[in-house]
C-alpha cells in the first residue's frame, strides 16, 4: 500500500487546517465576498412573524404601448440578472435609476425577438403576515424607474 | 508512525487509507456533475456575460487575483472549456485512470473560476464550498480506476476533507443563524418567507399550517446543530444518515424548489461508492450473459471483504 511520507502528511495537514481555520473565519466574522469561503448564510436572517415579506418584482413598458407598464421575469435569461442579485443592489438603483437602462439594453441582447424596453420600474411587494402566517394582504412601493431618453414621458 | 498518542489517532483518522476504486468512482461523478452543472444546473454565470459591467462587484478571491467583470467571450471560454476538461476527465479517469492530475486541475481552474463569475454580481450561493475543496484536492491523487483495489491514504485525506466541509456545510449553517438571525431564529417566520417567496404550488398548503413550518425550522436547526455526531457513529448508522440528509433535502427540493445539487454529490464521500459500482458492474453483467451462463452469480457479488469504509 502507498503510504504517505512525512512530508506529504505535512503539507496537507497544512492544507487542512488553513482550510478549516478560513472556513471558521468565514463564519464567525466573514461576509459573502469571502468566497468560497463565506458564512453558509441562506435563509439565516429572522423573519418577524408580524412583519412583511418583501419580494421584489420589475415592470416594464415597450413602444408599442407606453402607457402601459407590464411585469416582466427577473431572470438571468431576461435581462443578465436574477432577482436576489437586483434586490442586493437597490441602493445603487435608488441613488441612480439609470442604471435600469443597461437591463434594458442586455434584455435587448438576450432577447431580441421580443419588442425592446423603453421604460423599467423597480417595485417592492410586501405581503403582511400576522402570527407567521400571511393575512392576504400586499403593498405595492416603487422605489426606482427609468425612461429611455427619447421615449418621453408617459 | 513515531506521532505521541493523540497525534498518531488524529493522523490516522485524517489519513485512513481508502480503496483507490472508491476515490476514481468519486472523481467520475464529481467530473460528469460538473458537466450538468456548467450546462443545465448553474448558469446564471453565463448570462453575466450580457450583463452590464456597472452590476460587477468583485469578491475577494477576485480582488487579488485581478479577474475581470464577465464578457460574452469570457463566459463562453469558461463555460465549454470546463466542459470539455471534464469530460475527458471523466473518460480517461473510469477507463485507466490516466493524467488526473492535469485535468481535474483544469476542471477545478475552470468550475471555479465560472462560479465566481456567477457569484460577482451581488448573491453567493451557499452550497458549493464542499465542491470548491473536492475539485482542488482531487488532483493531490493521482493514477485511480474503476475496480483498483490499491489502498491509498492521499485518496482517504480527500474524502475525509469533503466530508468534513460536508458536514461543516450544516453545522456552519446552524452557526450562520444563530450569528446573522439570532437564537429566536428558529420562533421567526422564515420559513414562511421561503415558502412565500418560492413555495411550489403544491406545497402552499403549508402557509396555512403556520406551526408546521415552525416545528420544521426547531428540526432543521437540531439536526444541523447535531451534524458532527456522524464521524462517532458505527458505519451502519453513517450511511442510515447520510440517506435521511438525501430525504430532507429531496423535501425542499419539493416545497421550495431549492437543491443544493454540488452538495449532494460531496455527500456521496461518506459512501463505498467502489462497492455500489462493482454491484452495478455485476448486475449489468449477470444481465448480459444471462441466458447463455448456467451456473453463474459468484462473478457478479461486489468484494465485501475489502471494501468497507474506515470507522470514524
Amino acid at each position: 500500500m502507498p503510504r504517505l511520507t512525512r512530508a506529504q502528511r505535512g503539507w496537507r495537514a497544512v492544507l487542512a487546517l488553513t482550510f478549516a481555520v478560513v472556513f471558521l473565519g468565514g463564519t464567525t466574522i466573514g461576509d459573502d465576498h469571502w468566497w468560497p469561503f463565506s458564512p453558509w448564510r441562506m435563509y439565516a436572517t429572522s423573519t418577524g412573524p408580524n412583519t412583511a415579506v418583501a419580494s421584489t418584482l420589475i415592470e416594464i413598458r415597450t413602444a408599442a404601448d407606453p402607457a402601459t407598464w407590464v411585469p416582466a421575469p427577473l431572470t438571468p435569461a431576461n435581462v443578465g440578472l436574477n432577482r436576489a442579485e437586483v434586490e442586493g443592489r437597490l441602493d445603487l438603483i435608488k441613488g441612480d435609476p439609470s442604471v435600469l437602462g443597461t437591463l434594458a439594453a442586455s434584455h435587448g441582447r438576450l432577447r431580441p425577438e421580443q419588442e425592446p424596453w423603453i421604460g423599467i420600474r423597480v417595485v417592492i411587494r410586501r405581503f403582511l403576515l400576522k402570527d407567521g402566517a400571511l393575512t392576504g394582504e400586499s403593498r405595492d412601493e416603487t422605489v426606482a424607474e427609468w425612461t429611455s431618453r427619447g421615449a418621453g414621458a408617459s | 508512525m513515531d506521532e505521541p498518542g493523540g497525534g498518531r489517532v488524529m493522523t490516522s483518522w485524517l489519513f485512513p487509507a481508502v480503496p483507490l476504486g472508491r476515490i476514481a468512482v468519486f472523481r467520475t461523478v464529481t467530473y460528469l456533475f460538473v458537466v450538468l452543472d456548467v450546462l443545465w444546473l448553474h448558469t446564471s454565470g453565463w448570462y453575466h456575460g450580457y450583463a452590464d459591467p456597472v452590476w460587477y462587484q468583485p469578491l475577494i478571491v477576485g480582488e487579488v487575483l485581478h479577474l475581470p467583470a464577465a464578457t460574452v467571450v469570457l463566459v463562453n471560454v469558461l463555460k465549454w472549456g470546463t466542459v470539455a476538461a471534464a469530460l475527458v476527465a471523466a473518460a480517461l479517469v473510469a477507463a485507466v485512470g490516466r493524467l488526473p492530475r492535469l485535468t481535474g486541475a483544469l476542471v477545478a481552474a475552470g468550475w471555479i473560476w465560472y462560479q465566481y463569475v456567477a457569484f460577482a454580481y451581488g448573491k453567493v450561493d451557499h452550497d458549493r464550498g464542499d465542491f470548491v475543496i473536492a475539485l482542488l484536492l482531487l488532483p493531490t491523487v493521482g493514477s485511480a480506476w474503476w475496480g483498483d483495489r490499491r489502498r491509498s491514504e492521499a485518496a482517504g485525506f480527500v474524502l475525509r476533507c469533503v466530508q468534513v466541509v460536508a458536514i461543516a456545510t450544516y453545522f456552519l449553517s446552524a452557526w450562520a443563524k444563530v450569528r446573522f438571525g439570532g437564537w429566536d431564529w428558529v420562533n421567526s417566520a422564515t420559513m414562511v418567507r421561503a415558502v412565500v417567496r418560492r413555495g411550489t404550488p403544491w406545497m402552499r398548503w403549508l402557509l396555512d399550517v403556520p406551526w408546521l413550518l415552525h416545528a420544521t425550522q426547531w428540526g432543521l436547526f437540531i439536526a444541523e446543530m447535531t451534524s458532527p455526531v456522524i464521524f462517532f457513529v458505527p458505519e451502519r448508522i453513517r450511511r442510515w444518515i447520510v440517506y435521511g440528509w438525501f430525504a430532507f433535502h429531496a423535501m425542499t427540493y419539493a416545497s421550495i424548489s431549492i437543491a443544493f445539487w454540488p452538495h449532494l454529490v460531496m455527500m456521496l464521500a461518506f459512501l463505498p461508492l467502489e462497492e455500489y459500482a462493482a454491484s452495478l458492474r455485476g448486475s449489468w453483467g449477470a444481465w448480459r450473459t444471462r441466458g447463455s451462463r448456467r451456473e453463474g452469480g459468484r462473478g457478479s457479488r461486489p468484494p465485501t471483504d475489502r471494501s468497507r469504509p474506515q470507522a470514524g
